[in-house]
């Protein structure tokens, strides 16, 4: 933690300031910007390990930042801070490279553990883990490096250590969306929720995938045959 | 013109038959005479002359049998010869009185007389013959011819002529009578055929004069009974009949006054509901059996991008493409009620000139008064301002969180923060101040959190996806995450489910329920206490109950707990927002069931809630 270069990109002033006060004591550094130009600049003129970035910002958006930053090809850890529980374009912004969430409202303790798994994330690779939150880890840090079909494989290891993860099955549906398959997808996410009767993040995917209209046909087919349970 | 006789129908009626009486009367009369006058005169025939003619038959023949005995007989004083004789002279002798006795014809009598005399001369001669003495026959008969001969044809000559005179009569009666049957044939025959003439002529004017005007009033009748007022019965008499007319035009008139001033109620009433129709903002649909459209009103037709003119006799599903409204019309049509509908159902999303437009429509079945259906009826109302403004609630209650979590997310994080930092820095009381503060935040955490998920399912923002779920699989999912928590405070939780169970609903939204039940038992039940699920079937629902013997609800908050903010006093401090419950309501309430709660105060609660079976 302590060779950790940390960029806060937040337009609310006191939860800036609150996320810098839980790292200040334990990082090498750490800034705040206020604006998403402001955070560009600072991004394309230090250098960073880990950027907290509001999905919504004044001026450029945080989407769009996230795609600039995807565009660089930067070794930077994007931790985008959702609103509303869950974000509505998680897939879209794990296109561009994000993986991790942390939905408002915040804890020091949270956010801590989430900086500590990125970091920890940065040493897996697949001859190196064998346990069910590695791969997890391990998958989540090649959809940042938006390895994708790489992150396919470990997902799968990953559920058959814990057949029953809504967790995992959610991050596979998230994987075969990215990957455009949008049925498997569905699946997954179906998978997810049988696990987890009130995993939000399975729900709120399957309920977006199943309303885009680009889907409609074929994906209602098969959510009608999905509904009967046994 | 005025009548010269008033009669009355009765009185019609009676001279008629009257007049056919007297015809008949004339004729019974008319017969009868000529009856009586033919009886007497064959009467006449038949008696006196008869009997005048007998006795001149009865003398000529007495008389002639004795002159052949008198000529043939010698001698002829023998007895029995005598006696011969002598009879046939009483014979004529009693014929003789008798004619006598019966003279009807003029100059009869002197030939009666004249008879006589001859008759007395022909037996003086006799006698003055007897007193001789002859030698021969030959000479008794020549003196016999010549004396008594003349006599015997005198006899017959008057007995002829009363004959003659008689028969003459006789023959006159007889022509008199055939004349007489003559003449009554002819009478009878003119007066048969007057009298069936007249008799012919009175019935048929009688059935005239009343037929005639009976038919005008039964044409009359019936106009007016098929709606024409205008008919009247051009009959004027003062008899009943002429009444009759005079009152049924009355009748007429005013039936035709009273249907022109109903005519006019209904016109405007007509015009009334026509009006309302037409202004009122939903939309009316009147549907045939055959599901086109009979009748529809301006807003109706406007809702669909028409006008009443182009709708009618079109196919309902012509207008309004919905599959989901035409099979809510077929099953009013085929159960003849109104569907029941859940939540939602009776909403329809009209897309018109690129604005949505929601519609909530209710369907009637329209019936005749014999009970036979005759189509349905849809009313739809724009709901369409209340979806805005549900929708604004909604995106209110969502700006409000996330304006609301901005604040909160710096507040909680400072706090813990400082929690982290500060604790070795304050003394006690301080300590306490913030963990106040510590705590707090989290409620107001939660507190947003549950607002947020009860506005949700309020607005029917929250889908539901219904499917067939075993019960068994909810409890196990929801009992999983409670196994720590409840070794923690060592209360034993067991499950009674009958088996196989199969329920209709929302797999998340039911777990949140269990969740929800569970922790609350869990809270409230004291250590070592026990926990008892239950799941049974009763008649078309799914009955769940999560009873515990903890420290139960005053009587008084029993069914304000599923109130929002509701929190029994003596509970505020055990963490929980208050919305836990009303949100469980909401959302067995959105699956058709209810929930309810029987506790007993140091005792225990159940919480039981039931689910539509699957």
């Amino acid at each position: 933690m302590s060779q950790v270069r940390m960029l806060i990109i937040e337009d609310e002033i006191n939860i800036a300031k609150t996320i810098a006060a839980t790292f200040s004591k334990t990082v090498y550094k750490v800034e705040q910007c206020h604006d998403g130009t402001e955070g560009l600049k600072k991004l394309q003129t230090e250098e960073w390990d880990i950027v907290f970035l509001d999905i919504r910002l004044p001026g450029i958006d945080g989407m769009e930042i996230l795609k600039q930053i995807s565009e660089t090809q930067t070794p930077v850890n994007v931790i985008m801070i959702t609103a509303y529980g869950s974000i509505e374009n998680a897939v879209q912004a794990m296109k561009y490279g994000a993986v991790d969430f942390v939905p408002k409202p915040l804890e020091p303790e949270v956010l801590r553990d989430i900086v500590r798994k990125v970091i920890a994330r940065r040493l897996y690779t697949e001859q190196n883990v064998a346990e069910y939150q590695e791969f997890i880890e391990l998958t989540k840090l090649h959809i940042k490096s938006r390895e994708y079909q790489k992150a396919h494989v470990v997902i799968k290891k990953a559920i058959a250590q814990k057949p029953e993860s809504a967790e995992a099955y959610n991050l596979l549906g998230a994987i075969n969306e990215v990957l455009g398959d949008n049925i498997a997808a569905a699946q997954a996410y179906q998978m997810a929720i049988k696990f987890d009767a009130y995993y939000n993040p399975a729900l709120e995917n399957l309920k977006r995938i199943t309303s885009m209209e680009a889907n409609s046909a074929s994906l209602l087919d098969l959510m009608a045959t999905l509904k009967v349970r046994e | 013109m005025k009548p010269l006789i008033r009669l009355n129908l009765r009185e019609k009626i009676l001279l008629g038959f009257g007049m056919v009486m007297i015809i008949l009367l004339i004729i019974f009369a008319v017969s009868l005479t000529s009856l009586l006058k033919l009886g007497k005169a064959s009467d006449a025939i038949l008696k006196q002359n008869y009997m005048s003619i007998e006795a001149t038959n009865q003398m000529l023949d007495a008389i002639e049998q004795h002159y052949r005995m008198l000529s043939d007989f010698s001698p002829h004083n023998k007895p029995e010869n005598q006696k011969a004789m002598m009879d046939e002279q009483l014979r004529f002798e009693h014929w003789l009185i008798i004619e006598k006795g019966n003279i009807t014809e003029k100059g009869e009598a002197e030939s009666a007389l004249k008879l006589e005399q001859s008759y007395r001369q022909y037996l003086i001669n006799i006698q003055a013959l007897t007193e001789r003495n002859f030698t021969t026959i030959v000479e008794k008969n020549t003196h016999l011819i010549n004396l008594v001969r003349p006599q015997l044809n005198n006899v017959r000559y008057y007995c002829k002529q009363i004959m003659q005179v008689n028969q003459a009569t006789m023959f006159k009666s007889s022509n008199r009578a055939k004349l007489i049957a003559h003449k009554a044939t002819f009478t009878l025959i003119l007066i048969g055929i007057l009298g069936i003439m007249l008799a012919i002529i009175f019935s048929l004017s009688l059935s005239s004069i009343i037929v005639r005007p009976l038919k005008n009033m039964l044409d009359a009748l019936s106009k007016v009974a098929n709606g024409d007022y205008t008919a009247r019965i051009e009959y004027h008499s003062n008899d009943e009949l002429g009444i009759v007319s005079s009152e049924f035009n009355h009748m007429a008139q005013k039936l035709s006054e009273y249907h022109e001033m109903n005519i006019r109620t209904i016109l405007k009433e007509k015009q009334i509901n026509e009006a309302i129709l037409q202004n009122m903002d939903d939309g009316l649909f009147l549907l045939d059996t055959d599901y086109h459209i009979t009748n529809v009103n301006l807003s109706g037709a406007r809702f669909f991008g028409s006008d009443p003119a182009t709708c009618k006799g079109k196919h309902i599903l012509e207008l309004i493409r919905q599959e989901m409204l035409f099979e809510f019309i077929k099953d009013t049509a085929l159960q003849g009620k109104s569907p029941v509908f859940t939540e939602g159902q009776n909403i329809l999303v009209n897309e018109i000139n690129s604005n949505k437009q929601y519609l909530q429509f209710n369907l009637t079945p329209v019936f005749q008064q014999s009970g036979v259906l005759i189509g349905v009826m849809i009313l739809f109302t724009d709901i369409t301002h209340l979806k805005k403004l549900d929708k604004l609630k909604s995106e209110f209650l969502m700006i409000a969180s996330h304006e609301l979590k901005t604040p909160l997310t710096s507040m909680s994080m400072s706090i813990a923060l400082l929690k982290e930092t500060a604790e070795s820095k304050l003394d006690d009381a301080e300590k306490e101040l913030l963990q106040i503060a510590v705590e707090d935040t989290q409620r107001l955490k939660a507190l947003i959190s549950d607002l947020l998920d009860i506005s949700k399912i309020e607005a029917g923002k929250i889908d539901f996806s219904f499917e067939n779920i075993s019960v068994e699989s909810i409890i196990s999912k929801t009992l999983h995450s409670f196994i720590t928590m409840a070794q923690d405070k060592n209360i034993t939780i067991e499950s009674k489910l009958e088996p196989e169970l199969q329920v209709r609903g929302d797999f998340s939204k039911l777990a949140w329920i269990m969740t929800n039940l569970l922790s609350n038992a869990i809270k409230f039940t004291p250590q070592d206490g026990q926990i008892v699920i239950k799941a049974i079937q009763t008649g078309a629902y799914i009955q769940i109950s999560v009873a515990d013997n903890g420290i139960g609800i005053p009587y008084e908050f029993q069914n304000k707990i599923f109130d929002k903010f509701f929190q029994v006093a003596s509970y505020l401090n055990t963490g929980g927002t208050g919305l836990g419950l009303s949100i469980c309501k909401e959302i067995v309430r959105a699956h058709g069931g209810t929930i309810w709660v029987e506790s007993e105060p140091g005792k225990g609660s159940t919480f039981s809630f039931t689910l539509p079976i699957g």
